[in-house]
């Protein structure tokens, strides 16, 4: 038997109930000395293991010779994320040039200075093999909330045709605060050669939830009778949210009531909380008779949320390159999507709007 | 009321701590939740969270973009791990309908970094061959494993002609591990 056990208790609270006033996490796990998981009190579940990665690929397409102007968006989160790796790939070899190549860096839009060091093409990239941009630290990769997180090529002697690159990040959604003081401060406490190989915390009911955390006395994660996690009315922790990033190409008026990028398909029932959108090149609102709609669906073409792109000058979107825009407020009414639903763009052009080139879109929800 | 109630309790440690160390309990979960004596969500021994329903998939969507009718040269790079994963199904779509696909078509073959199988599907022959905004799976999974360092990569192949796909993305879903 572990240290905590509640087998059919009958009541309507959860079997646990955690309400944390000041900053002290909710659980801690160690093996052998070395942490491996947290619970703090804002529902967040921090872990040493795979569980914290998180993965976007995003194909740009082509990187031209004359590169200068594009900036590429990648990445936005709910909330402040780090990165931890980033591998650039092409779909075709390109042969090493010393004196023309691409130096490519990586930036966030809070600051003006590369992340990163810089990767250069002179040695040449062979196709689908991934090449490690270096110097990634936890500090250097810290890509606060409301930032956005982009690559800016920059050619060289006369620069270098980059065909089908693909940038595959790795990131971590960062702990929202850190606990401070002594881990050996605790309410309850088992520390080596407990016998018994039960859980440590063991609950089993037919009805009750198993854990309620609150913080301040306001509910940030529950897990219910089935396992499942799900954040208060008024807070998600930010773990619980899941991305899916899509460079969704150059979208041309030809697209208009056309093409349908789908985006993601949920394994179950999901919610979306927010979009993200931007292009690898400037976009102005400045046109009243040339501009394209983007239109988040669902698959029935129900519209979930909306941007207007190189105009009206009233209420369209100004593009900067390389930046990730929310598309605000999103319609509830189609924002959840089963898991024989997906989510898409569609496009709808007012006159002959110029292209929209690169767009990319993200898509931030959580699973009911 | 709760069987186990910490409210406002004063302090900075974690309320509840536990250390394996080694013995007995050396594989055993930190946390067991069931129902009815079914187990629905766990933290093990490795710290590593199990939660209930779908909590525990996660997916990469990845765009590779337009391919081209004759694509054998062409490989796609779609992901590497930096842990423990296991790939559990992958899909694909198209944002445009394909021509015909009587005739002409691709394989869509999906390898890990040593060559090995993870998933393959030809291109339905039918017309259109594939449908705009419609996901198709690629079938059962093999070599779904992958570690730290370890990637997967798409490779098309002509079937006669070949076809071109606008917008092809994949979907990938994975359980992570250690």
């Amino acid at each position: 038997m572990g240290l905590f056990d509640s087998e059919d208790t009958q009541d309507r609270d959860a079997a646990i109930l955690i309400d944390i006033n000041n900053n002290r996490d909710a659980m801690r796990y160690d093996n052998a000395g070395t942490r491996e998981f947290t619970l703090t009190k804002d529902g967040f579940m921090d872990c040493a293991n795979g569980w914290k990665d998180r993965y976007a690929s995003v194909y740009i397409g082509d990187v031209a010779k004359d590169s200068d102007d594009f900036k590429y968006p990648l990445l936005r989160a709910m909330s402040d994320i780090t990165i931890t790796n980033i591998e650039l790939t092409l779909d075709t070899t390109l042969d090493a040039d010393g004196s023309n190549y691409e130096s490519i860096a990586f930036h966030r839009s809070g600051a003006s200075a590369a992340l990163f060091t810089a990767l250069t093409t002179t040695a040449g990239l062979a196709l689908k093999t991934p090449s490690a941009v270096s110097g990634i630290t936890s500090a250097a990769g810290a890509i606060p909330k409301d930032e956005t997180f982009y690559m800016a090529p920059t050619m060289v002697g006369t620069g270098g045709i980059l065909s089908g690159v693909g940038l595959h990040i790795t990131y971590t959604i960062d702990r929202p605060e850190a606990q401070t003081g002594t881990v050996t401060d605790n309410v309850l406490r088992a520390k080596n050669g407990e016998a018994g190989t039960d859980g440590l915390i063991q609950t089993d009911h037919l009805q009750r939830d198993s854990l309620q955390l609150k913080r301040n006395g306001v509910e940030v994660l529950t897990i219910d009778v089935d396992g499942i996690m799900r954040g208060g009315c008024d807070y998600t922790p930010v773990d619980l949210y899941h991305y899916a990033v899509v460079n969704v190409g150059t979208i041309i008026a030809a697209d208009s009531a056309a093409k349908k990028s789908a985006i993601f398909k949920p394994g179950g029932t999901a919610t979306i909380k927010k979009v993200f959108f931007g292009a690898d090149t400037v976009a102005l609102a400045d046109s009243e008779t040339a501009y394209m709609e983007v239109i988040i669906t669902d698959d029935s073409s129900n519209r979930i949320g909306s941007a207007f792109v190189h105009g009206p000058a009233s209420s369209g979107t100004a593009l900067v390159a390389g930046r990730l825009y929310d598309m605000g407020e999103l319609n509830e009414t189609y924002a959840t999507i089963a898991s024989t639903e997906h989510a898409q763009v569609e496009y709808l052009a007012l006159g002959s709007p110029a292209d929209i080139a690169g767009l990319t879109v993200i898509i931030a929800y959580t699973y009911i | 009321m709760a069987d186990l109630r910490l409210v406002n309790v004063p302090g900075s440690g974690p309320l509840i701590y536990g250390d394996q160390g080694a013995g007995t309990r050396a594989a055993a979960d930190f946390i067991t939740f069931e129902k009815n004596d079914t187990e629905v969500f766990s933290v093990n021994y490795l710290g590593i969270p199990d939660p209930g329903g779908v909590q525990n998939t996660r997916q990469i969507a990845v765009q590779v973009g337009d391919i081209v009718a004759a694509s054998d040269a062409f490989d796609y790079f779609l992901f590497e791990s930096r842990g423990t994963i296991t790939i559990t199904k992958i899909e694909y779509c198209v944002d445009t309908d394909t021509l015909d696909g009587g005739t002409n078509g691709q394989t869509l073959l999906i390898s890990n970094n040593a060559g090995a199988k993870i998933a393959s599907v030809a291109t339905p022959t039918a017309n259109p061959g594939v449908d705009a905004a419609t996901w198709t799976t690629l079938g059962d999974i093999t070599n779904e494993e992958l570690t730290t360092g370890q990637y997967c990569y798409f490779s098309p192949t002509v079937v006669s002609s070949g076809l071109v796909m606008s917008g092809l993305t994949f979907l990938i879903s994975y359980t992570t591990g250690a």
